[in-house]
């Protein structure tokens, strides 16, 4: 007969004056995976935190195998046996898999430690799933899959049952993905519990057994196994299609062409990027993101082969020089990694500003010019002497408005729309297809062709450091299918 | 039988003495002691400590209990909570814990629940007394009659006798999932004269290697739990819509509770009178005559009788997308065996 492991009745909380999570009402059963698929984030963060220890509520109560854990009347704050898995690792990286796993959870409190002894343990439950990872290893060398593997067994023997997998899917490639499905349907049947926390409802269904549809601290709608098609989740989701021409693109120039390049993994990538187009570059084993922008911005140079950048030969010492040559790189998680919290909305929108007049210091009649552009599209944000106060669509905006002010001829984005909410994603897809009616070049490079596709040209697809496939816009609905 | 310091009344007390007591050793060390003497220091640190002490544990132990129970008193005078005010975690005193002892045993829910029951049975008859409902329930008859002879006539007439019959006289609280679903089954056989190949019922459990559908449909619930919501999906989903209408019902049983889900692709609830309308079911609420005007009467009474019965942890919860459908879903503790007790919560929650 089912169990429940975790059970949420009218659980509501607030911080401050604003409702972050509403009358949120579910269940999920022993050895079951629901997936967590998430609208618009508001309070999703705290949702996570929730389960995973017993923060105070306005109102509900929380239970954990049957047992009421979490009530309105108190919280103890307590951790419950929930684990988190996140892009961000969890282990000790100068650690074995081992010693990660026996020596840094929770309760341990032997201070002689039998190395043997633990090895041993591992090796059994490891055989047990059919896991082959060599437990003296150090973290550090781990893959992304191999690291998600030793996280989810070191949960399980610190003795946790419910495992949330929180966007596994930016971080691992599709392959390793596949691989991490296979256990996550292989612990399953032992029991253990999941919470797969993602914002593409096509990712979900692959593995889970029901569905949650969350919005804005409130569950939407519960989707059954049965349930889980594009046609019940239609109505809740809004067409990602960009605002815009989003025309069909011509030209036949190319602003960017790679020549039988080896560098690391890369065994001789060839592709080109045609002017104004906008190419998706969909790595299935998510390397060719880091490893060819290590190449446009002058880390380092290929071993072999040859890049040309607008019809010249685009070597070591013009990447160093690569916003001079007009490319401009958004980072993976860019309102992370992109902006400057303690400078003002101008100061983070006319960061590159100089590069491109040569001048250090930017003239006030520019300046005001500017903010006259962009107010209509800022808002009174433009204004801001901070913008740690700024949303996310703001953030995101700020991004884009700067790489629209520079005016590159190429935009390198990675992996654009990994993160944030569905209304994030168009919000960013509108941006991107801003940039495309500007004519700017854009090559996005990805491991989840997710999204991309609504507003892309065409997608090359890279495996083992090779392309392997090419798709046109009107065979986009062929990859999809 | 209740320790003295169980009562914050008597933990005040506690605290109050230790800290005159703190008060009194420094007021005697300042007029026995010299200043700057190591006994001064020795005794000065522990008087200290014994302070701090006292505020944390006065802290821990009345100030955090205190607020715990504010909080539970603001939501039961709001409505928010029934069974909270009966829970409180540390009563004031022990007068105060019998007041709410005996105000408890005032609340006579026997009578409640049979009031809520007569209430269910009273729509129930008054919708089976609408002069809409008996007059297309009755031209159906006569359709039938002139179309196909008299055999039909006796079926309809039978569904229709059988339906009053559950309704009304079936006495005790709780039947079977069974005969619920008979009785469902029956009142979609009245409608479909009305609603024809527009209504679509379909049933489902979900079954697995412990528990078939006979165990499911042997488990017991409150009666007439199901033919207000379905009646609720037909009236406000599924009736104003353009084009088929599907009913679904689903049965979940865990080893805790027995979850059922009545879906229909209806006409669906606006989010924000959804909100307001989880909001009322999140515990019991007595029906006047604004809560009426609200709507969702039939599913609240449902979710009184089930809370007043089984407790706070079960009842209806609600999602909704207007124009694609409504799932109401019903919690209930798993029952097979005899009637169950009328105790607030205690066998339901197990806590």
């Amino acid at each position: 007969m089912k169990e429940e492991l975790i059970r949420f009745e009218n659980v509501t909380m607030r911080k401050e004056k604003e409702i972050l999570l509403d009358n949120l009402n579910f269940y999920i059963l022993k050895g079951e995976i629901m997936a967590l698929i998430s609208l618009r984030d508001k309070g999703r963060e705290e949702f996570l935190r929730l389960i995973s220890q017993n923060l105070p509520i306005e109102y509900g109560k929380i239970y954990y195998d049957g047992r009421l854990v979490n009530g309105y009347i108190h919280s103890d704050m307590n951790v419950n046996r929930v684990s988190i898995i996140q892009e961000k690792s969890g282990l000790i990286e100068s650690l074995s898999i081992a010693d990660n796993i026996f020596i840094m959870r929770k309760g341990s409190k032997k201070y002689i430690i039998n190395e043997r002894v633990l090895e041993g343990q591992m090796v059994r439950f490891m055989t047990e799933l059919g896991l082959n990872i060599d437990e003296a290893k150090h973290v550090a060398g781990l893959s992304q899959r191999e690291r998600v593997i030793v996280e989810i067994v070191k949960g399980i023997l610190s003795g946790h049952r419910l495992i949330i997998m929180d966007h596994i899917s930016n971080f691992v490639n599709q392959a390793q993905l596949t691989a991490v499905f296979t256990l996550m349907r292989e612990l399953k049947k032992k029991g253990i519990s999941f919470l797969y926390v993602c914002n593409h409802h096509e990712e979900a269904f692959r593995i889970a057994d029901r569905a949650l549809l969350y919005m804005d601290g409130r569950i939407h709608k519960v989707l059954g196994k049965d349930e889980l098609t594009d046609k019940n989740i239609e109505p809740y989701i809004i067409p990602l299609l960009p605002s815009g021409n989003n025309r069909i693109f011509r030209d036949e120039n190319d602003i960017l062409q790679l020549y039988g390049v080896r560098y690391k993994h890369m065994l001789g990538l060839s592709f080109s990027l045609k002017k104004g187009e906008c190419l998706t570059l969909l790595d299935m084993d998510n390397r060719a993101p880091k490893e060819i922008t290590e190449l446009l911005t002058g880390e380092a140079a290929p071993d072999e082969g040859l890049i040309e950048f607008d019809g010249r030969a685009y070597g070591r010492a013009e990447a160093l020089r690569f916003l001079e040559q007009g490319i401009v790189v958004v980072p993976d998680e860019p309102i992370e990694n992109y902006l400057f919290y303690e400078q003002s909305y101008m100061e983070n929108l006319t960061f590159l500003l100089d590069r491109k007049i040569g001048k250090s210091i930017i003239k006030n009649s520019y300046l005001k010019s500017i903010r006259r552009e962009y107010e209509p599209l800022t808002g009174p944000c433009i204004d801001e002497e901070s913008i740690s106060g700024l949303d996310s669509k703001q953030l995101y905006s700020l991004v884009y408005y700067r790489v629209h002010l520079y005016h590159p001829r190429m935009a390198v984005l990675i992996q654009p729309v990994a993160h944030g909410d569905m209304y994030c994603r168009k919000h960013i897809l509108d941006l991107i297809q801003s940039l495309k009616d500007m004519g700017i070049s854009i090559l996005i490079l990805t491991n989840s062709v997710s999204d991309n596709l609504t507003v892309s040209d065409r997608l090359i697809v890279v495996k083992k450091g090779k392309s392997v496939a090419e798709y046109h816009r009107d065979e986009f609905g062929l990859i999809r299918k | 039988m209740k320790n003295k310091l169980d009562y914050l009344e008597n933990r005040i007390r506690l605290f109050l003495g230790a800290m005159t007591g703190i008060t009194a050793g420094l007021y005697l060390l300042t007029l026995f002691l010299e200043t700057g003497t190591v006994w001064m220091k020795v005794v000065l640190i522990l008087l200290a400590l014994a302070g701090a002490l006292s505020i944390y544990l006065a802290y821990r132990h009345i100030y955090l209990p205190y607020q715990e129970s504010q909080k539970v008193k603001t939501l039961f005078a709001n409505g928010m909570t029934y069974n909270g005010i009966f829970e409180l975690p540390c009563a004031m005193s022990r007068e105060d814990e019998a007041v709410f002892r005996r105000f408890s045993e005032m609340l006579d829910t026997q009578k409640l629940i049979n009031v809520s029951k007569k209430e269910a049975e009273y729509l129930a008859l008054q919708n089976q007394i609408n002069p809409h409902f008996l007059y297309n329930t009755l031209e159906g008859i006569r359709s039938e009659a002139l179309l196909a002879g008299m055999d039909s006539i006796a079926e309809m007439t039978e569904a229709l006798s059988t339906f009053f019959r559950y309704t009304i006289s079936q006495t005790g609280n709780l039947v079977t999932l069974e005969n619920e679903l008979a009785n469902i089954e029956n009142y979609y056989y009245i409608q479909q004269f009305r609603f024809g190949d527009k209504l679509d019922l379909s049933i489902e459990y979900d079954t697995d290697e412990d528990l078939d559908e006979t165990d499911i449909l042997n488990f017991k619930l409150p009666k007439l739990t199901l033919q207000p919501v379905v009646e609720n999906a037909i009236y406000h989903g599924i009736e104003s819509k353009i084009g088929k209408g599907s009913l679904k019902i689903r049965m979940t049983a865990t080893k805790e509770h027995l979850i059922i889900r009545v879906s229909d692709d209806g006409m669906g609830i606006p989010q924000e009178q959804l909100r307001q309308l989880n909001k009322r079911l999140r515990t019991l609420t007595i029906e006047d005559e604004s809560s009426r005007k609200k709507g969702g009467i039939a599913i609240q009474n449902v979710n009184n009788r089930i809370k007043l019965l089984f407790g706070e942890s079960c009842g209806v919860y609600i999602y909704s997308q207007e124009h694609v459908g409504t799932d109401v879903e019903i919690t209930l503790p798993v029952v097979t065996g005899v009637e169950y007790g009328y105790v607030y919560g205690s066998q339901a929650e197990g806590e």
